[in-house]
């Protein structure tokens, strides 16, 4: 075995983005291990098991469906309950993500006690986790589409690119949260209650139609509003989101590098501090 | 020529402790180690507790980032530190065991065979598939440490895991590991125990509060480690600072009485050996000043291990020649010379820490002892590893290992 390949050096200096990226790639196969082992511990021991990630969406839209479609009425240009079935797993995603990852670094330091990753993975492995009820819930959608007789829509192809803007959404407020709770823990705190604000101020359960125009600004520097706009454009046929959606959606791109390039920096920091 | 495998470069460590309040400040750890480690060599890092080794170690594995410096690691690097950290209670030993190889990059085979090599080594029967928060802490550190004992590596790093467990587990996991020792190349330990050191490793690297105070062969730097634990110890005893002269060699700390003087102390080997050695056995020379009549001194001589545990007493068997000698001395006033012969073969090697003192009796019909010196003389030795051979390497903590007569019938 020639040592030689096995070459290391550890330095004080922060690796360059596109080395960061390099390692996060060849460390890829934590993302993949470590979601299993947390989708596996979720389910140990349960009587269902896995089926739990079946189980909790189709428990969502049955409550909606019985909810919305028989009790409540609001009118949209869809179906109501599957207009607020889609915003609920939208906001879900963002939710499950920034919320439950936005302390990973402090949750599963025993994973960098015991082994040298970039710290990278622990958001991105939290986001796949979160990912598996997401995905089961937009099956779901597909099958409700179809049953309903709405045709499928041509903007279906842009649905990966706002799924994208979902998850990087969530990315976005967990990496920033775990760099910046280094320092102030009450970040831990804060966070919940701001995305619960949010909840509110997001067309979720309404349309966006029902916010007056005077109070528009709202909808545009709020990147869910923009998300959820897309995902009904591409789902149900809505129309497609207006220009303004897409400055804070770029907003949130560009946050999010940032937010990698800072982590890349201060990853150090968190292995001493987290 | 020999390879360099690991190489340390002014190295330096800093801590803020208290961060994101007002009362942070900052701790330097590690400063300026400098180290080069050759392909083959075993190092041994001691010091007292804080003095950073873990923290250097922790850097050589890659989960601390250096402050400043740089550290160069030629070779796949399997640490034991943090063992079992990463196991999730709810899942199974197996899940999790598995688990933990994948992690280390191994196929799914491999991780099955190696699986089943961690199972027999922690013995933990069926429930190897329970969840793991059902495992008593040995089962637990069983599991572990036998999972981290079948990751391939040139260079193992170790921390303190020699007190780890019960004793029986502790002994298993020792075999185990020199196992796995004699098949890496580089082996990096940190202990508190200095015989550990000597017994493992071939260089050792001392650390004094983040800083290197001593690099070289295990047995010097050993030595000097001994030496600077008894001068602490010692300058608490006598109420006064010593400095390491005084403890080693034909210097000793000097007691007198109006009784009598110890006017000096060598130790050394028998005529006819250059170094004190196991197989060459140890002479204490005694010189003394008797400075009254009708009484007579017995000396004692006590020999202490790295814990201060005395480990061996020598003195004039009762109603023996020497015993004898002394009280035929009763009433001689002056210098008298005397030599204690520790026989070959008896004490192992090691540095080992030593004191003389005296007992008076004023007639030869009494029976209880009295010291004659408030305070013992108090020295440091070292009897080196001359040509022993052991049959096992296990065998740093015993001190004692006299020549016995073996009879075979058959």
């Amino acid at each position: 075995m020639n040592r030689e390949q096995h070459t290391v050096v550890y330095n004080s200096k922060p690796p360059s983005i596109p080395i960061y990226l390099k390692s996060v790639y060849e460390n890829r196969h934590f993302l993949l291990l470590l979601s299993w082992q947390e989708i596996k511990a979720q389910y140990a021991q349960t009587y269902f098991g896995l089926l739990w990630a079946l189980i909790r969406p189709l428990l969502l839209i049955i409550i909606f469906t019985l909810v919305f479609k028989k009790m409540l009425h609001v009118a949209t240009d869809s179906p109501y309950y599957l207009f607020a079935f889609v915003g609920m797993i939208s906001w879900n995603y963002f939710y499950g993500i920034s919320v439950q990852a936005s302390h990973v670094m402090q949750q599963r330091r025993d994973l960098f006690r015991k082994f040298n990753m970039p710290k990278l993975i622990l958001p991105l492995y939290k986001s796949c986790v979160v990912s598996v009820d997401m995905l089961t819930g937009l099956v779901l959608v597909m099958i409700l589409v179809v049953y309903e007789g709405l045709p499928i829509q041509s903007g279906l192809f842009l649905l990966p690119v706002f799924l994208i803007a979902n998850l990087f959404c969530g990315l976005m407020v967990a990496i920033w949260a775990n760099c910046l709770s280094i320092r102030f823990r009450d970040i831990n705190h804060l966070l919940p209650a701001l995305i619960g604000v949010g909840f509110w101020v997001t067309p979720i359960f309404y349309p966006s139609t029902m916010i007056p125009s005077n109070f528009s600004y709202l909808l545009y520097i709020n990147p869910m509003a923009g998300v959820l706009a897309g995902l009904r454009y591409s789902i149900l046929g809505e129309p497609f989101p207006t220009w303004p959606y897409f400055v804070s959606l770029s907003a949130v791109a560009m946050l999010t590098f940032l937010g990698v390039w800072y982590l890349s920096r201060i990853e150090s920091e968190i292995a001493d501090y987290a | 020529m020999k390879h360099v495998a690991v190489n340390i470069e002014k190295l330096t460590k800093r801590y803020v402790t208290n961060i994101g309040t007002s009362q942070s400040k900052q701790i330097t750890v590690l400063r300026d180690i400098n180290l080069t480690i050759k392909e083959g060599e075993r190092w041994g890092i001691i010091g007292k507790n804080g003095s950073g080794k873990s923290t250097l170690l922790k850097v050589l594995s890659g989960l601390v980032k250096p402050s400043d410096g740089q550290v160069v690691i030629k070779g796949r690097v399997n640490h034991i530190l943090n063992v079992g950290d990463n196991f999730l209670p709810d899942l199974t030993g197996a899940q999790n065991a598995l688990f933990f190889f994948r992690l280390n990059g191994m196929g799914s085979k491999q991780a099955e065979k190696a699986l089943k090599e961690a199972a027999s080594f922690a013995e933990i029967g069926d429930f190897l598939y329970q969840p793991v928060k059902t495992y008593s802490d040995g089962m637990y550190l069983r599991l572990a440490f036998g999972a981290c004992l079948q990751l391939a590596s040139d260079i193992l790093i170790v921390d303190e895991v020699f007190s780890v467990g019960d004793a029986s587990f502790r002994e298993k996991f020792q075999r185990e590991l020199h196992r796995y020792i004699s098949r890496t190349s580089n082996l990096i330990v940190v202990s508190h125990d200095p015989r550990e050191i000597i017994s493992y490793c071939t260089h050792c690297l001392w650390l004094d509060a983040g800083e290197q105070k001593m690099v070289g062969e295990a047995q010097e730097v050993e030595s000097a480690y001994y030496q600077e634990i008894a001068r602490l110890e010692w300058s608490r005893d006598y109420e006064r600072s010593l400095d390491e002269q005084s403890l080693i060699g034909n210097n000793f700390i000097k007691v007198e009485n109006n009784l009598l003087s110890l006017n000096s102390v060598t130790i050394g080997p028998p005529s006819g050996f250059k170094e004190m050695t196991y197989e060459s056995g140890v002479v204490f020379s005694i010189e003394i000043e008797k400075k009254k009549e009708q009484v007579f001194f017995h000396p004692g001589v006590h020999i202490y291990d790295y814990l201060m545990n005395n480990i061996m007493f020598i003195q004039p068997v009762a109603d023996s020649e020497a015993d004898q000698q002394i009280r035929s001395l009763e009433n001689v006033v002056g210098k008298i010379k005397m030599e204690i012969v520790l026989p070959p073969k008896i004490l192992s090697f090691g540095t080992y820490y030593m004191e003389v003192m005296f007992s008076k009796n004023t007639s030869s019909a009494a029976q209880y002892i009295e010291l004659a010196l408030k305070m013992p003389a108090k020295m440091v030795f070292k009897v080196s590893k001359g040509q022993i051979h052991d049959f096992s390497g296990s065998t740093f903590n015993v001190f004692i290992k006299p020549e016995c007569k073996f009879h075979f019938e058959y």
